[in-house]
């Protein structure tokens, strides 16, 4: 709860006509905006509910995603839900250790004027358009691992997947940092009183303090990349199979939405099929909203 | 044995640190290097020539552009009205839970998401076909929730003695927001905006379905034709053009002219809501 008393316009209201107007329209504004909740939601299941009637649903479990098939369409999505979780796996793989690590020494070594001064790229590293990362995963880090592995294409999960944990660690990076910055100093003295060395304090003491943050960094950096497609479609080749190994071509179910939506004829069983596909995400998004925000209630009650 | 042990951790965490100031840097250098030195002044002016492989990228960044001021025209009224809402009128009962989660859920919703909804509801029900204009207000829903937590923020840090002394002064509501709050609380709404403005920009994935074409060089102000964009142009160069080798440099150019330009916009968005952080 907020402590601070809060002095809304509702305590000095005069009824003015001026007021009265400005009220209306900023309710109407905040129904509006949440209304369109509901239309996303509406518009992503009719189309979905008719793939759903036009496909058997055993159809989709299958490994063979051909819409335009000689003899016949097979609408294989496990392809893209492999391809999916390969990315966003590896990418939090990589991005949690090290925006932890990079959290712990923003929040624990660094002086508070020098972290100002270095705070704004984590803010410009977020802001970098997707489709910039992907032409750097094409251009840069593709190459570099066709390299290192001896391949003859770098466009592989692998690549999806080190991308998108460039692209999730500055939200990570800051939760974390906040968090750690606003526990008690008193924990922290303690710690280091009782013979602690900082890194010990940190991990052994503080890290207690910022788990239920450190779950939803993750929660939310889980639905970003796995919701994330520009810089995929640029990064993992896009073959629509699944793929055995990180150093294996594959397709997100973003990046098959984005690559075969401009080519669908508007209400085929193809177009369906896509936007049951994108339901999915959809689902996954409101999933981790709902956890992410059942985590921080949590916490809102336990500080109670 | 303990210190060299911590000290070892503290190298590895700053370089984990660091690593993150040093790839924003980095990337603006590997995309200027890869550029060959195709910018000028000229580039920024010229259109796309000989199937994409020559000229400059004056269509594509007006398009950028025009649709960002599209979207800022929509959203912000729209936006900002509703973080007034959330922090001035919004009682404390289910209602309010119930739109202040809808919005937090359309936070966390991905982008080809919004896409595929412009697609059916814009471009579709409402027949407003691929154009600028379905883009502009899928991307508007998209910046929705940017504008309307940062408006509410803002205006939730405004000193409450601020206030009172305004009433005390015989201000009513309505003044009072005019002349207090909405003055104090500009910065941050500003910051939010700047936000919104910079998604815009650099957004590919809501108007890949939604109007934006690979070749429409003829610039025009009507919203309701289809549009180039600096970001799917960069898209379509780097993985659908057949003279790759020959398009790299104009795509690297391209991606340093759009990641100036955001990475600006964001910094003026960073000082604003590090102006709203000061109050505190």
């Amino acid at each position: 709860m907020d402590l601070r008393r809060e002095l809304s316009v509702r305590h000095y209201s005069t009824n003015s006509r001026a007021e009265k107007v400005f009220r209306f329209a900023s309710t109407a504004a905040a129904v509006l905006a949440s209304f369109t909740v509901a239309l996303i939601i509406f518009f992503m299941c009719m189309p979905a509910l008719k793939a759903l009637s036009q496909v058997p649903l055993s159809a989709f479990f299958s490994t063979t995603w051909n819409p335009r098939g000689y003899s016949g369409s097979s609408w294989g999505i496990l392809p893209f839900i492999a391809g999916s979780l390969w990315t966003t796996v590896i990418a939090l793989v990589i991005s949690v250790p090290l925006s932890f690590l990079a959290a712990v020494f923003s929040s624990q070594f660094m002086s508070k004027a020098l972290r100002s001064a270095t705070d704004v790229f984590f803010s410009l590293l977020a802001g970098i358009p997707s489709v910039i990362m992907g032409f750097l995963a094409l251009t840069a880090i593709a190459p570099l691992i066709a390299k290192v592995f001896h391949l003859s294409s770098g466009l592989t999960m692998l690549n999806g997947g080190i991308t998108l944990a460039i692209m999730v660690l500055p939200t990570m990076v800051s939760v974390l940092s906040d968090a750690f910055q606003n526990i008690p100093e008193i924990y922290k003295e303690g710690a280091l009183a009782l013979g602690a060395s900082k890194w010990q304090a940190a991990i052994g003491v503080l890290f207690q303090f910022v788990k239920p943050a450190f779950i939803s960094s993750v929660l939310l950096s889980f639905g970003r990349a796995i919701g994330e497609t520009m810089a995929v479609i640029m990064a993992v080749g896009n073959v629509a199979m699944i793929p055995k190994s990180p150093l294996q071509p594959g397709e997100t179910m973003t990046g098959v939405l984005a690559i075969e939506m401009p080519e669908t004829v508007a209400g085929s069983t193809h177009y369906n099929v896509l936007f049951l596909i994108g339901l999915i995400l959809l689902l996954i998004a409101l999933l981790v909203n709902y956890l992410s925000g059942l985590i921080t209630s949590k916490v809102r009650v336990k500080i109670q | 044995m303990r210190k060299t042990s911590d000290s070892a951790w503290v190298v590895v965490s700053g370089v984990a640190y660091f690593s993150a100031v040093i790839f924003v840097i980095w990337v603006a250098v590997h995309l200027y290097i890869l550029s060959e030195g195709k910018l000028s002044l000229e580039f920024l002016f010229t259109n796309p020539t000989n199937g994409m492989t020559a000229g400059g990228v004056f269509a594509p960044l007006f398009g950028s552009l025009y649709l960002a001021l599209w979207v800022l025209v929509i959203s912000t009224p729209l936006g900002v009205l509703a973080g007034v809402y959330f922090a001035e009128f919004a009682p404390d009962n289910t209602l309010t839970r119930l739109l202040r989660s809808s919005i937090r859920t359309l936070s966390g919703v991905p982008a080809i998401v919004f896409g595929l909804f412009g697609l059916a509801f814009f471009v579709r029900l409402m027949n407003l076909r691929l154009s600028l204009l379905s883009s502009a207000l899928t991307l508007s829903v998209m910046n929705l929730p940017v504008i309307i937590t940062t408006t509410e923020e803002a205006l939730r840090l405004v000193p409450n003695a601020q206030k009172e002394a305004a009433i005390a002064l015989g201000a009513n509501a309505w003044e009072v927001w005019r002349d207090v709050s909405f003055k104090y609380a500009s910065g941050g709404m500003l910051s939010g905006l700047f936000l919104a403005l910079s998604r815009a920009l650099g957004e590919t994935a809501p108007i890949l379905l939604t109007g934006v074409v690979f070749y429409q060089p003829t610039v025009t102000l009507d919203p309701t034709k289809s549009f180039m964009a600096l970001p799917y142009h960069i898209f379509i160069l780097a993985t659908q053009h057949s003279k790759f080798a020959e398009v790299l440099p104009i795509a690297a150019a391209s991606g340093f002219i759009l990641l100036i330009i955001v990475l600006l916009i964001r910094i003026l968005a960073y000082i604003y809501s590090r102006r709203i952080q000061r109050w505190l």
